[in-house]
């Protein structure tokens, strides 16, 4: 399952990385596309504008001739003086041809058409030529060239201009024209043809060389593609490095990836280990609570197996050393007195091998109840009944003077305890136990009452010894005794864990115990136990 | 025919000693049998049908409740009154013991007088 996300997750980051190198190239190639593009709408545009400003000076050229011819025909020509660089026009009226002034010098007349030829033939403007031409020329060089006829041609049919790039003697030229309309002047010259008012009397061309605009616009042009190559490589660097850190970012973040999964792989098997550990010490555990069950079972049973001969043997001794003194001759009190010692003496063996074995049983009861090794049958029973068969035990070994009475003050309407009876009794034994050994004339009391809400309490009175104040708060410890209270009593000591027990019983059902007592005057053990309709208690 | 009380515990002293306790029925003509484990208990108690057996719990080869099992519920001798003696001290060992088919239960250490009582009450002599 890990293994296949981790997978996953390199797949996911190689694949992005891989994404990005694609996108990368898609993007160069754009790009590439975009800058050749631009070159390419540059250069066209740059083209259109070199024809723009051809068209531009060709008409600039046009109007001016335009403008110096209809100055002259509004003069009806001028007159200058005849040179042999300016004959006669001999395609003008005799009549007015020329004009001999009074110093003998001849002038000649100059028309519009003559004088522009005149212009144009002795100055050109650089790179352009113009020719005025007419379908019926009134003189033959003035006759069009293919172009020109063409082009007078469609403004005899109404257009206005033409103009289109055209190779003559292998140079690129821009060819211009417009007609040249008959207006009133015109018919002095132009009578014979019969030309009405607007008609096209002929058209003005003129030729703009395209080289030196053409070289202007290589110029720009390299200009042009410097800038577009610069940006070209600007950009594709650009997108390379852009392209490099996503993909490097992708790349780590990949690798970042895989090794946050290394590590959450390594801790999902650390933790696995830890479970297996924990499983295993649990194992441990259970087989050590196994083996101290075990252990306590075999302690109980080595304990009690020798003290089985030596209580036993002390008691038929002890019997068999009586029977024994009976028989003794009444003179011998020496051997009397031993054997009444012996007696004795068998008595304090039976009877610290008794105190070793409740030692034992009670140090059983209580390594068990605290390790919860004891299994505990509760259930509701009625307290009353079973404080009234403690009391009557207890005082069934009472001595019969009658100077100590045991005796119960239970409240009628007690509501049943939910608790193991047994324990319960044990309990109350002990306790009443302590009372008597600690009494020697007086009452022991046993009074049981309901308590706060769902709980009862039960009070154990004495008018003993009492407890000394420093030791009411250890009393319930472990092994711990009331020094003088055993020192007042010529009864056996106690093992100094039936309180202990006590506790850990109250304990068990979340109830409370707690001693008062006043040295001389008394003790008294209270304890509160949950009743059957205790909701908090089970 | 006498009555015979059989003592089975795999521990000498305790069997000296439960002997030496019943010693005063031997007197009234009880005869006391011995066996040292629970194999050895098995043989006697089908030889010899006792009228009472005090039965140790822990034993080696076979066990107190084994022997207590084969005897009622293999051998059907219920006439033979079964003592269990545990050293153990457990209330576990009780229902155990109860559950195996024995007749009465007493704890180690015990007290001589009860052994002798218990042994009055079933053989119905007064020592």
């Amino acid at each position: 399952m890990t293994q296949t996300m981790t997978s996953l997750a390199r797949a996911d980051g190689t694949d992005f990385a891989r994404r990005i190198r694609w996108l990368g190239w898609a993007m160069c190639a754009s790009w590439t596309a975009c800058a050749l593009l631009s070159l390419f709408w540059n250069r066209s545009h740059l083209q259109q504008e070199t024809l723009d400003i051809a068209r531009h000076n060709a008409k600039v050229a046009f109007e001016k001739d335009l403008a110096y011819a209809t100055w002259n025909t509004d003069q009806g020509g001028v007159y200058v003086a005849e040179t042999p660089s300016i004959p006669p026009n001999p395609h003008l009226p005799a009549d007015d041809r020329a004009v001999h002034t009074a110093s003998g010098a001849t002038l000649t007349r100059v028309t519009a058409a003559y004088m522009t030829r005149l212009i144009h033939e002795r100055q050109e403007l650089p790179g352009v030529r113009s020719h005025t031409t007419s379908l019926e020329p009134l003189r033959p060089g003035n006759a069009p060239d293919a172009w020109e006829k063409r082009a007078l041609m469609r403004f005899n049919e109404g257009a206005d201009e033409e103009w289109s790039v055209e190779t003559m003697a292998g140079e690129s030229f821009l060819r211009f024209m417009k007609p040249l309309r008959a207006e009133k002047v015109c018919q002095k010259c132009h009578e014979a043809q019969k030309l009405e008012i607007g008609d096209v009397r002929g058209g003005l061309s003129v030729s703009v060389a395209l080289a030196p605009l053409r070289a202007l616009e290589d110029a720009s042009f390299h200009k042009l593609l410097f800038v577009h190559i610069g940006w070209w490589l600007a950009g594709l660097l650009g997108i390379v490095l852009g392209t490099h850190y996503l993909a490097r970012q992708a790349r780590r973040r990949a690798e970042a990836e895989g090794a946050l999964q290394r590590a959450f792989d390594e801790l999902e098997l650390r933790v696995q280990e830890r479970t297996a550990e924990l499983s295993a010490a649990n194992r441990h555990l259970l087989e050590l609570d196994r083996l101290k069950s075990a252990f306590l079972s075999s302690i109980s049973h080595e304990f009690r197996t020798p003290l089985t001969p030596i209580m036993g043997f002390a008691t038929l001794v002890r019997r068999d050393v009586a029977r024994l003194r009976k028989a003794l001759p009444e003179a011998d009190d020496k051997l009397a007195r031993r054997a009444d010692r012996a007696e004795t003496n068998l008595g304090i063996i039976a009877a610290q091998a008794s105190h070793l074995t409740t030692l034992v049983d009670e140090i059983m009861d209580l390594v068990k109840i605290e390790s919860g090794d004891v299994r505990w049958d509760d259930e509701p029973f009625s307290l009353a009944g079973a404080i009234e068969e403690c009391v009557q035990e207890a005082s069934a070994a009472l001595p019969d003077d009658g100077s100590l009475v045991v005796q119960a003050d239970v409240q009628d309407d007690l509501v049943p305890v939910v608790a193991d009876r047994k324990r319960i009794k044990q309990l109350l034994d002990a306790l009443l136990g302590n009372a008597v050994k600690f009494t020697q004339t007086g009452q022991v009391t046993v009074t049981a009452s309901r308590g706060d809400a769902g709980w009862v309490q039960v009070q154990v009175r004495d008018t003993g010894v009492g407890i000394p104040q420093r030791d009411l708060e250890r009393v319930f410890d472990k092994f711990h005794q009331v020094a003088e209270g055993d020192a007042a009593t010529d009864k056996p000591k106690g093992t100094g864990l039936g309180l202990a027990i006590c506790k850990n019983i109250v304990e068990q059902y979340e109830g409370d115990i707690r001693v008062e007592s006043t040295p001389g005057e008394g003790s008294t053990f209270i304890f509160t136990l949950p009743t059957a309709t205790n909701e908090g208690g089970d | 025919m006498s009555a015979k009380i059989l003592i089975v515990d795999d521990e000498p002293h305790i069997r000296a000693l439960l002997e030496q306790v019943l010693e005063d029925f031997e007197d009234e003509g009880v005869e006391i049998l011995i066996a040292t484990n629970g194999r050895e208990g098995v043989e006697q108690i089908q030889e010899e049908t006792p009228d009472l057996v005090f039965l140790d719990a822990m034993m080696p080869e076979m066990n107190g409740f084994e022997v207590c099992e084969k005897v009622k519920q293999e051998l059907k001798l219920d006439d033979v009154t079964i003592i269990m003696l545990t050293a153990k001290g457990q209330e576990f060992d009780r229902q155990r013991g109860i559950q195996a088919g024995a007749d009465a239960y007493m704890t180690k250490p015990f007290d001589p007088d009860a052994i002798v009582e218990k042994a009055s009450e079933v053989l119905g002599i007064e020592v």
